[in-house]
């Protein structure tokens, strides 16, 4: 019995709060139209109001704005009431909607004249105060072996799997490969193999757990390594400095060469994303831990975030305050996922825009040299290949 | 607790089927590049200018600034970003860089410029940005530049016009056949089409037959071709009812002067039967001049049929000016039995309304395109393709200026909206990935065949 009671109680808070919702989700809408109204019927006389719902609402909720149109009116001094000397003014509201949202319509006669009024919102209403921001997503190349990242060369596109590192070419809109060569690999790859691909003019750098090579990709292919642990984060200005990857793992170890050359120690993490704090750039490590550590360029702590993913990348954009983090979705390699944007408001990340959905795990995704623009590799569940994708961020404000 | 682990499996098992169902809905195989899309449609388009296209198509060959999403929400095209003052009166819309024309030219800022000249006061700043300074705040301006009246081309001397979109004129046959090519560099990536053969002037029953044998992959079907292609298994679309018809009179002929003829005529007809019976309830009845699905107030303008008041109008007209000829689209097999029953209801009403194919006439059945999703701009199409003086725009952005607007296109009555119908297509078994808008747009750069079949 107290169960039961425990759980009507809870049933009550909950379709409160629903009704709360739907109030507060047509306020704008229900202020405007009282307003018009108002204002259509002054001085105001008794009215006759009446309602119907051509929309998509449902019959509860249209009863909810029907209560709140009527409290609205009341609350201007608009009420039902029995015709007096001068008549009645008749109010017939329209619950409909159109391409864009709810359209409410009050046709208003006051026996001399006819007057309409409209107030239009959004179904979903926009987040306040913020960009409209979307990721556009565009498919670069599909292939068995496991891409580890990506880079444009002049016109082509440098690839970087497992085992080569292939250039391609465009043609008729599909990407061909034109030359490659082959990784020298002396040891086992880690089970979660990622690797980092960097481009200045033909030629390249690649860091691989434990290895970094480079070489030349323009007219012909060439490639030298050496055995490496550090991997860049960041570059020119924008760098937090050379961190050490651990080569059996598939992680940084925490230990990072900074700029101006002294070592610095942060928690290990799987990636990092630069973003701007206010006016001054600021650090986001992926960790280890779960959570989400925040730096300054100096690689001093200033806080954390709850984690948001354990891929993330900073961009610079046009939206918003002009950088947000992109981040993969939690999950293991067995499901699908998505990667979405998030502005730093106030210290703190807040989702923007819509996320893009992969077909399986995410598996890589880095910034790109390109402003705005990440790189990301995604497995496709069903049939198990690797695709690239570019993702860019747009905006409209 | 113990219930709640024997329905763990059985909820795993759900979430699978789930799962497994989502996965059945999606393409089974990668899109795969390559064929030739055959597509016919009614219209015998004779000139490159989108202006003169069906709306469906101008999207193939030439892009805009925006595109509108499925609610009509602008999002980034050959414009990547927007800014405005607070006012909403300056905007600035930054280009997405390296995008040309076909003809191999830049698509720069004062391209655009130069092509959005009539809309306002444009201006290139640099390379990349456009400036448009608007007289009265415009709020809606983004979606207003992802209408197609809005597309971004270059016209040469010649008149012909380039566009930059995902097709390339590559053949140009006025008014009978047009092979769009895929544009190897379009910005949203190559179509997987190789190109579209788009065969025009055909007529409905020709389509249909070309569907059923194979000749053709996309066509337009009439309601009753629908139901039958239906029948016998083919894949078929409709539109939200977009496209408006309406009896459009003319403004220079006397016979059709009196506003009590118009009047008599707008009020005798009996949209329900001709609904029931000609459309096969396809569309929706109307006395607005925009779809409802667009503005949620086309209720507003009755559409009910009043007898006894149109023989009140008829009444007082002299007995010489009870008589107009009505014109139609021979080609269009809707249109004659439409045009005929809106004679027999003018007949009651005690108007003589004598019906003809094509030529001059008193009246005519004309089909309207929407031309765009901003309704101030279909307005203004509407009111040029019906003769009507020059569409001024209301100088304040509002639901109910534009209500104001449409009541005053109408007002004289020399525009008769009956009916919004929608756009019934045919598809071929090897059409891949269709997903037109639902207002009609047909996307076809998303496209692909499977080649397997035939």
């Amino acid at each position: 019995m107290v169960r039961s009671h425990r759980r009507f109680s809870l049933l009550t808070i909950l379709l409160l709060t629903a009704a709360a919702a739907s109030g507060q989700r047509f306020d704008r809408l229900v202020h405007g139209l009282a307003q018009k109204i108002a204002t259509a019927v002054k001085p105001h006389p008794p009215v006759t109001l009446s309602f119907r719902n051509v929309s998509s609402l449902s019959a509860a909720d249209a009863a909810l704005a029907r209560a709140a149109i009527d409290r609205e009116l009341r609350g201007l001094g608009v009420a039902a009431g029995e015709p007096g000397p001068g008549g009645t003014t008749e109010i017939k509201v329209t619950l409909s909607e159109n391409l864009r949202g709810f359209v409410w319509i009050a046709e208003i006669d006051t026996g001399d004249e006819r007057a309409i009024a409209i107030e239009e919102a959004p179904k979903t209403p926009p987040a306040s105060g913020t960009t409209s921001l979307a990721i556009e997503k565009k498919l670069m190349i599909e292939q068995d072996r496991q891409i580890l990242d990506l880079a444009t060369i002049g016109r082509g596109l440098l690839v970087l799997d497992s085992e080569a590192l292939t250039l391609y070419e465009s043609a008729t809109g599909e990407w061909q490969p034109k030359l490659s060569v082959r990784i020298p690999v002396t040891r086992p790859w880690p089970r979660d193999l990622r690797g980092r691909l960097l481009v200045q003019g033909d030629t390249y750098q690649a860091y691989l757990p434990g290895l970094t090579c480079n070489g030349n990709a323009g007219g012909g292919m060439s490639i030298t390594c050496r055995d490496a642990l550090l991997w860049p984060i960041g570059a020119g200005s924008r760098m937090l400095g050379f961190a050490q990857f651990t080569p059996a793992r598939n992680y940084f170890d925490g230990r990072v060469i900074a700029p101006n050359g002294s070592t610095v120690s942060v928690p290990p993490f799987f990636s990092a994303a630069e973003f701007q704090a206010g006016t001054a750039p600021a650090w986001a490590l992926a960790g280890v831990d779960g959570q989400t550590h925040l730096y300054n360029t100096t690689a001093k702590n200033s806080g954390a975030w709850s984690a948001i993913g354990n891929g993330i990348a900073g961009l610079e954009s046009d939206c918003g305050g002009r950088s947000q983090v992109l981040a993969s979705a939690a999950g293991d390699g067995t499901v699908t996922d998505s990667i979405s944007a998030y502005d730093v408001i106030d210290g703190a990340p807040r989702p923007t825009g819509d996320a893009v959905a992969f077909l399986g795990p995410v598996t890589v995704l880095w910034p790109a040299a390109e402003r705005g623009v990440a790189f990301a590799v995604s497995r496709d569940l069903r049939s198990g290949r690797y695709a690239a994708f570019r993702l860019a961020i747009t905006c409209a404000h | 607790m113990q219930r709640f682990v024997w329905r763990l499996p059985a909820l795993i098992s759900l979430l699978v089927s789930l799962t497994g169902l989502s996965a059945g809905g999606r393409a089974e195989t990668r899109p795969r590049y390559g064929g030739r899309l055959t597509v016919e449609i009614h219209d015998a388009i004779t000139f490159t200018d989108p202006a003169a296209w069906p709306p469906q198509l101008v999207a193939l060959v030439y892009d805009t600034l925006v595109k509108l999403d499925e609610r009509g929400e602008p999002r980034p095209a050959l414009a990547i970003s927007w800014l405005h003052d607070p006012e909403n009166k300056r905007w600035e819309f930054r280009l997405r860089p390296g995008v040309k024309f076909h003809d191999g030219a830049p698509l720069n800022a004062a391209a655009v410029a130069a092509c959005l000249k009539g809309l306002s006061s444009v201006a290139a700043a640099g390379d990349d940005v456009v400036v448009i300074q608007t007289e009265n705040p415009t709020p809606d301006l983004p979606a207003r530049l992802g209408g197609t009246a809005n597309a971004i081309l270059r016209r040469g001397a010649d008149g012909v016009t380039t566009g930059s979109g995902p097709f390339r004129i590559a053949e140009w046959q006025p008014g009978r056949r047009a092979l769009l090519a895929a544009n190897d560099d379009y910005w949203g990536g190559r179509p997987f089409l190789d190109d579209i053969q788009l065969l025009m002037g055909r007529s409905p029953r020709d389509q249909a037959i070309d569907l059923e044998l194979g000749k053709a992959d996309l066509v337009e079907l009439t309601p009753d071709d629908a139901r039958r292609a239906s029948q016998r298994g083919a894949r078929t679309w409709v539109s939200s009812p977009a496209e408006l018809l309406a009896l459009v009179f003319d403004r220079v002929r006397a016979a059709v002067d009196d506003p009590r003829l118009r009047q008599a005529v707008g009020l005798s007809i009996d949209r329900a039967a001709i609904y029931n019976v000609l459309l096969l309830k396809q569309g929706e009845s109307t006395g607005a001049l925009l779809p409802a699905w667009l503005t949620g107030y086309s209720f507003l303008f009755p559409a009910v049929r009043d007898l006894e008041r149109a023989r009140q109008k008829a009444a007082f007209l002299p007995k010489s000016g009870m008589r107009v000829t009505l014109t139609y689209d021979a080609a269009d097999p809707l249109a004659r039995p439409i045009a005929e029953r809106i004679a027999l209801n003018a007949r009651e009403a005690g108007v003589i309304v004598q019906v003809a194919p094509g030529g001059e006439a008193d009246v005519r059945l004309a089909r309207l395109p929407l031309r765009s999703l901003d309704p101030e701009q279909a307005l203004a199409a509407y009111a040029a393709a019906c003769g009507s003086p020059p569409f001024k725009a209301p100088p304040i952005f509002s639901p109910e200026a534009n209500l104001n607007a449409e009541q005053k296109l109408l007002e004289d009555g020399r525009i008769i909206p009956l009916f919004h119908i929608p756009q019934i297509v045919g598809l071929g078994s090897r059409v891949r990935n269709w997903n037109p808008e639902p207002w009609g747009d047909w996307r076809l750069d998303g496209v692909w065949l499977d080649l397997g079949r035939t």
